[in-house]
Order: C-alpha cells, then structure tokens, then sequence
C-alpha cells in the first residue's frame, strides 16, 4: 500500500519536472527541473527494486550530467537567459507528434496481456549485477571502458578552443616583424622560431 | 498494485514530452535535455521489464547501466561540439547550424 501511495508521488514529480522543463522560459530553470525529474526517477528506481541503478542514476545523472548542462549553459552567453527557452517554428507539429505517438504508445501497452511477477526479495542487487558484467556481458564491459575513453579524449580535443596565439600572427606594420618577434618572445629558441614563421606571412 | 502498465504509461509520457522537447525547441543545449529525458524514459521501461518480467535475472538492469554509460559520453561529446560551435557562430541555436547542408 505504501508502494502505491510513493509510486504515484514520484510519478507525479516526474510528469510534472519533465512540462516544466520543456515549457518553462529559462534554460537554467530547465537544467534544473531536469536534475529534480532524474532524481525522481532514481526513487522509482529504487521502488522497483534496482536500487544500483537508482544509486548510479542519482551519481550520473543528478551529479554529473545536470551539472555539464548548467556548465554549457553558462558558457554559451545569449542575450537574455530568461527568454532563452524558446520553441521554434516546429513546436506545434511537434505537440501533434508527441501527442500521436502517446496515444499509439498507451493503446498498445493497455491491449497488451501483462502477467506481473511477484516482487523480489529485498536483497541488493550489486552482486547480481556485478557478476552479470563479468562474466556475461564482459565484452561489453571492456567496450564501455574504450567508449568512456574516447568521449574523454573527443571532448577535449573538440572542446579546446584556439590555442592562444602569440604575437607572431600579428599584422605587421612595416618591417618590424623580425624584431618583434625576437623582443616580445620571452626564451631565446621560441622567439626565434616565432620570427622565423612570421618571416613567412 | 502497481504494475507493468503503470511504469509503461509513465515512460511513454516522459518520452513524448522528451520528444517535444527534442524536436521543437530553438536552442541546442534544450534539445540535448529533450534526449536525455528519452534516454531515461527508456531506462525506466528497461528497469520496469526487468522487474515485472524476469526479476530473476537483471539484464535489464546491467543494459539500464549500459545506456547510462552511452548518455553520459554522449553528453559530453556534445556539449563539447554545442561549445565548439559557440565559438565559431557565437549562438547555439539550431536554425543555424547549417555547414553541413549541401
């Protein structure tokens, strides 16, 4: 009974973090609705059992992934933040979409004949799962260590800026570039290296 | 009781509202948010099948962590390229990324 009662509360929280998310103006409210709606999902999780993947979705999601959008949203300055929200000109074909797809969505699942299990023992499921990923899914496993390393690798190599460049690429008035860049480079080797590519321009 | 259908129900809405999102918003960084809600509504019927249909054994679950893993270098990848195009355009809105269009 009081599964019931926590499941329609978290249920509740979800539908309602998830409209005020898309609807509400400003991004930054939006990132945190969104950070709310996964931390209602993560009690879901836990309601149903799965209290690992509750515990990595409150890590992941809620800690990590919330926090990078606010980042993002912080480092890509607009005009307004609380006007920053806005739908684009698809938004009610869009509606109509969702709307459709909804509807297909709940017809098949209330057709569907669903015979329920009868809830688990409340032990964790961390050693189940553990010895799932070594043993089953080890190959698995492994591929989403690479994949962890190459998002790690691609983000910095796309997310670094232009190198700060020195004062070689400066337009040089007159026929001061030889001199300049010796005198503005602060060690021997680099100014020379630096006057010699400016000798290029 | 609580059942399959109920968490099913849920996820289709946290998917269509997802999918509003993803499709009809201007900026960038709204429409990642609007994929990362699909993405969870998806775990959610991972995790739900799990449970009310073989609890016995938790690939759903061990799948679920897999999709999380997906999402969070997803995330970051594509940030770093919302960023990178920032950058270059100075706005994030969608209308105009455009230098791949032929």
């Amino acid at each position: 009974m009081l599964g019931v009662i926590f499941f329609y509360v978290f249920a509740a929280a979800v539908v309602v973090g998830a409209f005020a998310m898309v609807f509400t103006k400003n991004l930054v409210h939006a990132a945190l609705f969104m950070a709310g709606t996964f931390l209602m999902i993560a009690f879901l999780y836990i309601l149903m059992g799965a209290d690992y993947v509750g515990a990595v979705q409150i890590l992941v999601y809620v800690g990590a992934i919330s926090i990078l959008f606010v980042f993002g949203i912080m480092l890509t300055k607009r005009d307004r933040i609380e006007d920053s929200n806005r739908f684009n000109r698809y938004g009610p074909a869009a509606t109509v979409v969702a709307i459709l797809l909804f509807a297909s969505i709940v017809i098949t699942t209330l057709g569907a004949a669903i015979r329920n299990a009868p809830a688990p023992t409340g032990d964790s499921t961390i050693q189940t799962i553990a010895n799932i990923f070594l043993s089953d899914y080890v190959l698995a496993f492994e591929f989403a260590g690479i994949l962890l390393l190459s998002a790690l690798v691609g983000a910095i190599v796309i997310g670094q800026g232009q190198l700060k460049r020195t004062t070689k690429l400066r337009p040089a008035a007159g026929g001061g570039v030889q001199g300049g860049g010796g005198a503005l480079g602060g060690g021997a080797g680099v100014g020379l290296g630096q006057s010699t590519k400016g000798g290029d321009k | 009781m609580i059942g399959l259908a109920h968490y099913l129900v849920l996820a289709a809405i946290l998917f269509c509202v997802g999918l509003l999102g993803a499709i009809a918003k201007k900026n960038a960084i709204a429409v990642f948010m609007g994929v990362e809600l699909m993405l969870n509504s998806v775990n959610l019927n991972l995790v739900a099948f799990n449970r009310f249909l073989h609890p016995e054994f938790l690939g759903g679950q061990a799948f679920a962590i897999f999709v999380i893993v997906v999402a969070a270098a997803e995330v970051s990848v594509g940030l770093a390229i919302i960023l990178a195009l920032y950058r270059r355009k100075a706005n994030t809105s969608v209308d105009d990324i455009d230098l791949l269009k032929w």
